[in-house]
């Protein structure tokens, strides 16, 4: 008997989804996490 | 030969004092109004009514400053470099003028003397007009303009006190408005009593208030 493996496609939309969200999440971590900090660091040096 | 000489010293004599008389007559006058006594008492009822229009008023406004400028600041971060730019058009306003309550009136014979203190800043305010900001990356707060703009009126006061403190032109201006001012407190007054206004020695140099 032959086993048929099946594959979950995702669509496109999802990934372009995905993409935009990690796009928004890297903004705002960087507006309000990282160069915030990097702005005291480098006011520390 | 001995009358000769003696008619010489005489003539010289008489000379330097005629010369010296002349020398001396312009201050004169002051000396006589300044030691002579002021049996009217016009002098003295004048320095009670300067102090007590003096201490009534409290301060007087000299002189409005105004300037324009451009406040320009910018943020470094690490390894990112300028993350925030601000650039904020603004209008510098300062009141100047005197503390009148602490002015000393001083009355010698006929001569009434203000000893005034030094001009400073009454009020002075900082008003923000265009603001442009590049600030994405680090988003400027009201907290962080407010300072800004603090600091920058700051230091417009310090380099607008620091530009008066070599000029004698504020110096003239107090005395020009503080003796209209005793003008209109006194009115029409013309019994030989002399009015002169000169620097309080003590004074700090342009002390400011809030």
């Amino acid at each position: 008997m032959k086993h048929c493996e099946k594959r979950t496609r995702i669509p496109l939309v999802m990934w372009l989804l995905a993409g935009v969200g990690l796009a928004a999440l890297f903004v705002i971590a960087m507006r309000y996490a990282i160069v915030p900090l990097l702005v005291m660091l480098g006011g520390m040096v | 030969m001995k009358t000769f000489l003696r008619w010489l010293a005489k003539l010289l004599t008489t000379a330097a004092a005629v010369l010296l008389t002349i020398v001396l007559l312009p201050y004169a006058s002051d000396l006589m109004t300044a030691y002579l006594p002021d049996l009217s008492g016009a002098a003295r009822n004048i320095s009670v009514t300067l102090s007590r229009n003096l201490q009534e008023t409290g301060r007087l406004e000299v002189m409005l400053a105004q300037e324009e400028g451009v406040l320009e600041s910018s943020t470094e971060a690490l390894f990112l470099g300028t993350v925030q730019k601000v650039s904020v058009q603004y209008i510098y306003r300062a009141s100047v003028g005197i503390d009148l309550t602490r002015v000393q009136v001083k009355v010698q014979g006929r001569v009434v003397t203000l000893l005034l203190p030094e001009p400073e800043i009454l009020n002075d305010s900082l008003e923000p007009g265009q603001i442009v900001r590049d600030d994405f990356w680090y988003p400027l707060t009201d907290t962080r303009l407010q300072k800004l703009i603090e600091d920058e009126k700051l230091r417009c006061r310090s380099r607008y006190l620091s530009e008066q403190a070599d000029s004698s032109l504020l110096w003239d201006y107090t005395v020009s408005a503080l003796s209209n001012t005793v003008a209109q407190w006194l009115g029409v007054h013309d019994e030989g009593v002399t009015i002169r206004y000169e620097r309080l020695a003590d004074s700090p140099a342009y002390p400011v208030t809030e």
